[in-house]
């Protein structure tokens, strides 16, 4: 057989694999150290509302995705 | 300080819901197949399975460890939120698909999916071997934690022996009985209690601690006397930004074997991508608890333990039955984290290397798989619990390592075709030794994570040993990538 890697095969697969780059790429070093501040945001250390603004990233991007991509034969 | 048997009877009360929802579990069903006990039929709904997944990943570490890492080290304790995050992303990729392997070709465990993939009995029983390593070190760590708070809410007439004796029979029970249906639905019950506790907890030291009902005056306070506290690399120094990113990376890749099952447990694909989707929302139970570690800076600065700063705080400031809930939180949390452990590696050892060496049917093995829990417990766990081992750590964390290397098997079941058998052995080796090397000679080495080390080593000599040894027999790789890229395969 023709051996592969496994990549997106529309515009909207690759829309959300860059999606789940970016929240990935979004917690760690450099853009973690945009966030490194003492001073409070909202009443918390900027790194705590940077992470909860990547847990809100992560949930929506999925619920999107969800609607999004067309669901193989093999759910349900 | 509160002398209350309050605390302890909400504490035994919770052992005692426990116990009867375990039990319940059942529901008449025979559960000597492992279709039954090990993966529940394969039937948990969307908000099971939601609990059950997020509750397993909400340990002890939640309400002890946490705190204790805010205390002594800071925002550090955030990276947890960003990992248990990312394996949400993770657990929506892979999940439907481990779901289907499991459907399709009848895979139990984590194991048994390694060796039909690569065609190696040997592969997957070693596999699943050195997981259960890791394994039964975390099962050992969250009962130590559980007979801990049994004995601090007795005020010590609890000693430690008798609370791993008390936890660990009332999870052998429930887990012997109902087996996954039971984790599924305590977990399910763990889950909300924890949300409760954490919140209920968090919301009131505040207060006890500010006057205020939010947490920003705890961390205006932190910014104007300990600022080192709210930056990286915290205060003790050791979280640099090299060592944040490569912790979240190699946990992220961490694919664990009751992780494995709870998604083989699910009603369908589709189910498992709704939990995932929700399952991030879950982790602000992290927050309130790690805010009680912060007030500990302050309120309590001569700690010997860190990781007993929430308890000590609600010992000293908050009403005794609060004590209690907070008990019976920590127990859920410990206890829902416990159980999946024992659970996968009873299977493991009965599936995965039982089964191929004894050539065993599969009625006997989901006999034995059921029975070997008795022993594993009895045997290892509590006699290692009892003895509170120092090294225990060493042995998780060296255990956790192994489970990021195995990270090239997976890469051959979702990504990569060409993967081979001697590849995907000779990665796990290497990585796992480079592994062992950084995290017991010379720990970290840069900055970096131990595992990350091991992975760098691990994935590139994974490729080339690939290319250069006899790929899996077509018809087996065809009928994995049918599932992991079904687009592909139809074209």
């Amino acid at each position: 057989m023709k051996h592969y890697v496994v990549r997106p095969r529309s515009g909207k697969g690759w829309l959300l694999t860059l999606a789940f780059v970016v929240l990935i790429a979004a917690g760690i070093w450099p853009v973690i150290g945009l966030f490194n501040r003492a001073q409070p945001w909202l009443g918390l250390p900027p790194i705590a509302v940077w992470t909860y603004v990547i847990v809100l990233g992560c949930w929506l991007v999925m619920l999107i995705a969800n609607r999004c991509i067309k669901v193989a034969s093999h759910d349900d | 300080m509160t002398t209350s048997l309050l605390p302890l009877w909400m504490t035994l009360g919770y052992i005692g819901i426990a116990l009867f929802i375990g039990l319940r579990a059942r529901g008449g069903r025979l559960m000597d197949s492992l279709e039954e006990w090990g993966v529940a039929g394969r039937s948990m709904g969307p908000v099971t399975l939601y609990l059950l997944i997020a509750a397993g990943s909400i340990s002890a570490y939640t309400f002890m460890g946490a705190p204790g890492w805010a205390y002594s080290k800071g925002v550090a304790v955030f990276y947890v939120v960003i990992y248990l995050s990312y394996l949400a992303l993770v657990a929506w990729y892979c999940g439907p698909k481990v779901w289907a392997f499991g459907q399709r070709f009848g895979h139990v465990t984590q194991g048994a999916a390694i060796a039909d993939r690569y065609q190696s009995p040997l592969l997957g029983g070693l596999a699943a071997l050195v997981m259960s390593i890791g394994s039964l070190a975390y099962a050992v760590l969250q009962t130590i934690g559980s007979a801990y708070i049994l004995s601090v809410m007795s005020g010590g007439r609890i000693p430690v022996w008798v609370g791993v004796i008390v936890i660990l029979g009332v999870i052998a029970i429930y887990l012997y009985v109902s087996g996954q249906r039971a984790i599924g639905l305590t977990n399910a019950f763990q889950g909300i209690l924890m949300l409760v506790v954490a919140w209920t907890v968090g919301l009131w030291a505040a207060h006890h601690a500010t006057g205020e009902l939010g947490f920003a005056g705890v961390f205006e306070r932190l910014a104007n006397e300990r600022p080192d506290f709210l930056t990286l690399p915290g205060a003790d120094g050791k979280m640099s930004f090299a060592f944040w990113t490569t912790s979240i990376v190699v946990s992220m890749l961490s694919f664990m074997p009751p992780v494995w099952s709870q998604w083989m447990s699910a009603r369908s694909a589709a189910t498992i991508r709704r939990s995932a989707t929700w399952l991030p929302t879950y982790y602000i139970v992290v927050l309130p608890m790690v805010v009680v570690g912060f007030i500990g800076i302050t309120a309590l600065p001569n700690l010997g333990r860190a990781d007993t700063v929430a308890l000590e705080f609600a010992l000293q400031n908050l009403p005794s039955w609060l004590v209690g809930l907070l008990g019976a939180g920590t127990l859920a949390a410990a206890m829902s984290s416990c159980e999946p452990f024992l659970h996968s590696v009873s299977m493991a050892y009965a599936k995965d290397i039982a089964q191929p060496l004894l050539r065993l049917d599969d009625a006997t093995t989901g006999r034995l798989a059921r029975r070997l829990l008795i022993p594993v417990m009895a045997l290892i766990v509590a006699p290692v619990a009892i003895s509170e081992p120092s090294n225990l750590v060493m042995i998780l964390l060296v255990g956790l390592g192994f489970a990021t290397q195995v990270l090239p098997a997976f890469i051959g079941m979702f990504l990569w075709t060409r993967a081979s058998r001697w590849g995907v052995l000779v990665g796990i080796v290497s990585g796992f030794g480079v592994t062992l090397a950084f995290t017991l000679i010379w720990p970290n080495p840069l900055g970096v994570h131990a595992g990350f080390w091991g992975l760098m080593i691990n994935l590139p000599l994974f490729v080339i040993v690939s290319c250069l040894t006899p790929p899996v027999r077509d018809d087996v790789v065809e009928r994995f990538f049918a599932i992991s890229a079904p687009r592909r395969h139809n074209d």
